[in-house]
């Protein structure tokens, strides 16, 4: 791969040949990371001297920080040229990103069309199919031949993202089908449209949500899903290689709510540090704070405490154990809604299920308890060993309930079930297994 | 009538026509879903009747164990019907899961080159690019004229999955480039494929883990990827609706490790009470008995608890904010490494990070734990007391910040995947640590 000093150099001698042979010889995607590097000047000469399609392809992989910093420093042309070359989606993915200034640039210096495709766009709520969409697609009648669609395709293709499909609408531009290019191509050229198109064709809403998008393409093993608006008009198309993107930012963003983390949209490394404890902060405050509830119940059964000293020793185990075994359960759950399709009408189920889970776990959870504590420091005596074990037992039962349950009711509520965070989940499985200790050690020791 | 109640009424009727019809109308995975649930007298009706195209695609979306059922019902002339019209990876795919006599029984009824290739895919440990390439693709030759290769797409691309790329093979079937279709529909008749392909071809091996091919292709932005052998010969290509399966399938697997669930194979509704709880009981256990060392610092310190029994009352909260502390380090170093953002060499980055980081957060929490222990606990105003259990957090956040982002660099030394420094590991080593802390503060100050 070349360097970065090799392309200035090569710059500074204004070597068109060798540069545009290198740009046609390497993967534009490595080139773009290393032209990124250089300095704002070399890239714009750069830009400005390359095809314009294949400045537009290595523009769309600049980082966005790099991307503003060029278009800061962009012509009137360079705008138009961008915008004429990047898909619709990744513009409005950048306009998106960029502090409104420079959308006002970009929008000033944008020709009419230009304009009026992206003030579309930028209406569709964040992470709506609407937003997420291409605008350029190949569309057809069914009144064209296939030779016609062959000559339309070779037209809207010039521009489209995707060719290998093509949707057919009708006058009012409704979605009234589908056609792919290997059918269009093995058939006569005098075929109708209208004859051979898929007429049951799955199609999403701009109002979707871009996680409802990804599990309709999934679930019909799509590459392509066209995006219609109320009344059922062809206005856009969504393709597989964004919802890639979004498996991304959406597992992310579930693994962080899990973890008590406001979701953060840059990477690790570059959020600053202020804004890192901004988002772990406020979770880690609130948690510990309801900690009261824990400090509540120990301090109701100091007494008992006193009586046996050993029963403190062994506050850690079950609630540690009750809280992990609650998460489990919660883990399961929540991956299990957003990609096996598990939902509130399952409730029960899952109920049953979990009681039945519980029962296995518990009855091999007691028996290692039980020999644990009588074998390894430190012990004690056999009823209350006894006790401790029936309290791991019951409050996994419990937390597993509970861990189970959460996400489902938190689903029902028309929340993200990701938002049943791990230490809140620890929390209230806490505030019972040890209400659970300390009855059992009441009823079961006598204090 | 709504369509399931549609379909089992023509099937009672027996009306042939109608079903034709219907499977005209309808979406082939919905009616898939349904198909799945009605008695297999029905089903196999619904495969007499229907046309053999239809009937492979019907297959290929119905679950492993109805197709398993299915098969021992099916004639040797049905079987043979249905896997002509099924891709070759999605034959793989059922056969996978299948006993290894049924296999072989099955791929009797194919023609001998089909039966090869299928024992080749077969031969791919799982998990690998082998394993989930398709093996229908257009093949052109460089020397190809564009209105030669739009006269072999038009005859080969009915069958292939997909004609977004075509790929130009020599003689040896080794890839020399790769052109896409957009590019031979635009270009000049008269043009040679050598002239308009690509040669810089992003490619994966066959034993390419699958999780590798889904980051290579986002890194990339390409719907499909070529698969190369050992010898560079060209086998197979990999397309994005497949890998969009495997990407949720390692974020599933990542969130349980994570959350110290071991692998389990289907969905949760599937799974029998044993599975589940074989998954979970393991690291319980281990976890379980490793908080000994908690049990041990705290008995061993019963001298001072005995002393202020209030202490006992904060152990709960420590143990918690700790393990939350961790978590939360953890889980954003770990997501960062899987999604390529954080990579080995970061590590000390990461470190000076989650260090300023955890004394940020270290410092709200002493104030806030200061101010309440101070005025609103069962030892209000006894600032000596309040100092302890405090400073015992401000000192842990920072520990369990540290470790909980280092962790997942000490696996990738050990070559583990990040994932699985569960969390719960990380809180119950924390757990010990911060009560041990908390008792020798305690008798320090105290």
């Amino acid at each position: 791969m070349i360097t970065k000093e090799q392309l200035h150099k090569l710059i500074n001698k204004r070597d068109v040949t060798t540069l545009k042979q290198i740009f046609s010889q390497y993967n534009v995607i490595d080139l773009s990371e290393v032209v990124a590097q250089l300095e704002s000047d070399d890239i714009l000469w750069l830009l400005r001297m390359l095809e314009k399609n294949i400045s537009g392809i290595v523009f769309s992989y600049f980082s966005i920080e790099d991307q503003q910093r060029l278009i800061e420093s962009f012509t009137k042309g360079d705008i138009q040229t961008v915008l004429n070359e990047l898909y619709s989606d990744d513009i409005n993915e950048l306009l998106g990103e960029l502090p409104a200034n420079l959308v006002k640039k970009v929008l000033t210096n944008a020709t009419a069309d230009q304009r009026k495709e992206i003030n579309l766009l930028l209406s569709y709520p964040e992470s709506s199919a609407g937003s997420i969409m291409s605008t350029d697609f190949v569309e057809l009648k069914q009144s064209d031949t296939m030779k016609q669609a062959i000559a339309k395709i070779k037209r809207q293709g010039q521009v489209a993202e995707v060719i290998t499909d093509s949707y057919v609408i009708n006058d009012q531009r409704v979605l009234v089908g589908a056609i792919s290019l290997q059918h269009i191509l093995f058939e006569d050229d005098q075929t109708l449209v209208g004859d051979i198109m898929e007429e049951t064709v799955v199609s999403v809403s701009t109002h979707d949500d871009q996680e409802e998008v990804l599990r309709v393409m999934r679930k019909y093993d799509l590459m392509v899903v066209p995006v219609v608006n109320d009344d059922h008009c062809l206005i856009g198309i969504i393709t597989i290689d964004d919802i890639m993107d979004i498996i991304r930012e959406e597992v992310t963003e579930d693994i962080q709510k899990r973890a008590a983390i406001s979701p953060t949209t840059e990477s690790y490394l570059q959020t600053s540090v202020f804004q890192m404890t901004l988002s772990r902060v406020p979770w880690l405050m609130l948690l510990m704070v309801a900690s009261i509830f824990t400090e509540f119940i120990i301090g109701r059964f100091e007494h008992s405490l006193d009586k046996i000293a050993v029963l403190a020793a062994f506050i850690p185990m079950v609630m540690g154990t009750a809280g992990n075994a609650g998460n489990q359960a919660a883990v399961m759950i929540i991956r299990g809604i957003s990609v096996d399709d598990l939902t509130v009408k399952d409730s029960f189920k899952v109920l049953v299920k979990e009681c039945k889970v519980s029962i296995i776990m518990g009855l091999i959870l007691f028996a290692v308890t039980f020999a644990r504590i009588m074998i390894l420091p430190p012990n004690a005596s056999l009823s209350v060993a006894l006790c401790i074990g029936l309290s791991i037992m019951l409050s996994l039962f419990n937390a597993n309930i509970i861990g189970g349950i959460l996400p489902i009711v938190s689903l029902a509520l028309k929340q993200d079930p990701a938002a049943m965070a791990a230490p809140l989940i620890t929390n209230i499985v806490d505030i019972v297994s040890l209400l659970i200790y300390f009855m059992l050690a009441i009823i079961l020791l006598g204090i | 009538m709504n369509i399931t109640a549609t379909l089992v009424s023509i099937l009672k009727q027996k009306q042939a026509d109608k079903l034709i019809a219907f499977f005209d109308e309808y979406n082939i995975v919905d009616i898939a879903t349904i198909v799945e649930t009605l008695d297999v007298e029905s089903v196999l009706y619904i495969f007499k009747t229907i046309d053999a195209a239809t009937a492979g695609k019907l297959f290929s979306y119905l679950s492993n164990e109805r197709q398993y059922e299915l098969i021992q019902k099916f004639s040797g002339e049905e079987i043979r019907n249905i896997l002509e019209h099924l891709y070759t990876d999605d034959i793989v795919y059922f056969l996978e899961e299948l006993p290894a006599n049924v296999v072989k029984d099955i791929l009797r009824h194919t023609d001998s080159q089909r039966r090869d290739l299928v024992n080749q895919l077969l031969s791919y440990p799982q998990d690998c690019a082998g394993s989930i390439m398709s093996t229908s693709f257009v093949e052109l030759n460089q020397y190809n004229t564009v209105e030669e290769a739009m006269a072999l797409i038009k005859h080969a691309g009915y069958q292939a999955e997909n004609i977004t790329y075509c790929f130009v093979l020599d003689y040896k079937d080794r890839l020399l480039g790769i052109v896409s279709i957009r590019e031979i529909l635009f270009a000049p008749e008269d043009v040679l494929i050598n002239d308009i392909m690509h040669t810089d071809v992003v490619y994966v091996n066959t034993r390419t883990d699958q999780e590798e091919v889904a980051k290579l292709m986002g890194k990339y932005d390409i719907q499909v990827v070529p698969v190369l052998d050992e010898s560079r010969r060209f086998v197979g290509v990999i397309t994005a609706d497949d890998v969009v399966d495997v990407m949720e399938k390692e974020a599933t697997e990542d969130m349980h490790k994570m959350n110290a669930v071991g692998p389990v194979e289907g969905s949760y509704l599937k799974l029998s009470p044993k599975d589940l709880a074989f998954s979970r009981v393991p690291w319980l256990l281990i976890l379980l008995v490793a908080y000994s060392i908690s049990s041990l610092v705290i008995s061993a310190n019963e001298g001072i608890t005995t002393l202020y029994p209030a202490l006992i009352l904060f152990m709960p909260m420590l143990m918690d904010t700790t393990g939350n502390a961790g978590s939360q380090a953890l889980a954003m170093v770990v997501r960062g490494i899987a999604v390529d953002e954080v990579t080995a060499k970061d590590w000390l980055k990461v470190l000076w990070k989650e260090l300023r980081v955890a004394l940020l957060c270290g410092i709200c929490l002493f104030v806030v734990n200061m101010i309440r222990i101070y005025y609103f606990s069962g030892n209000s105003h006894d600032f000596q007391f309040a100092l302890v259990v405090s400073l015992t957090v401000l000192i842990v956040v920072v520990i369990a910040k540290l470790v909980g982002g280092l962790l997942p660099f000490a696996a990738l030394i050990f070559k583990q995947d990040p994932a699985s420094m569960a969390s719960p590991i990380v809180t119950t080593f924390c757990d010990s640590l911060s009560l041990l802390l908390y008792f020798t503060l305690a008798k320090a100050l105290l």
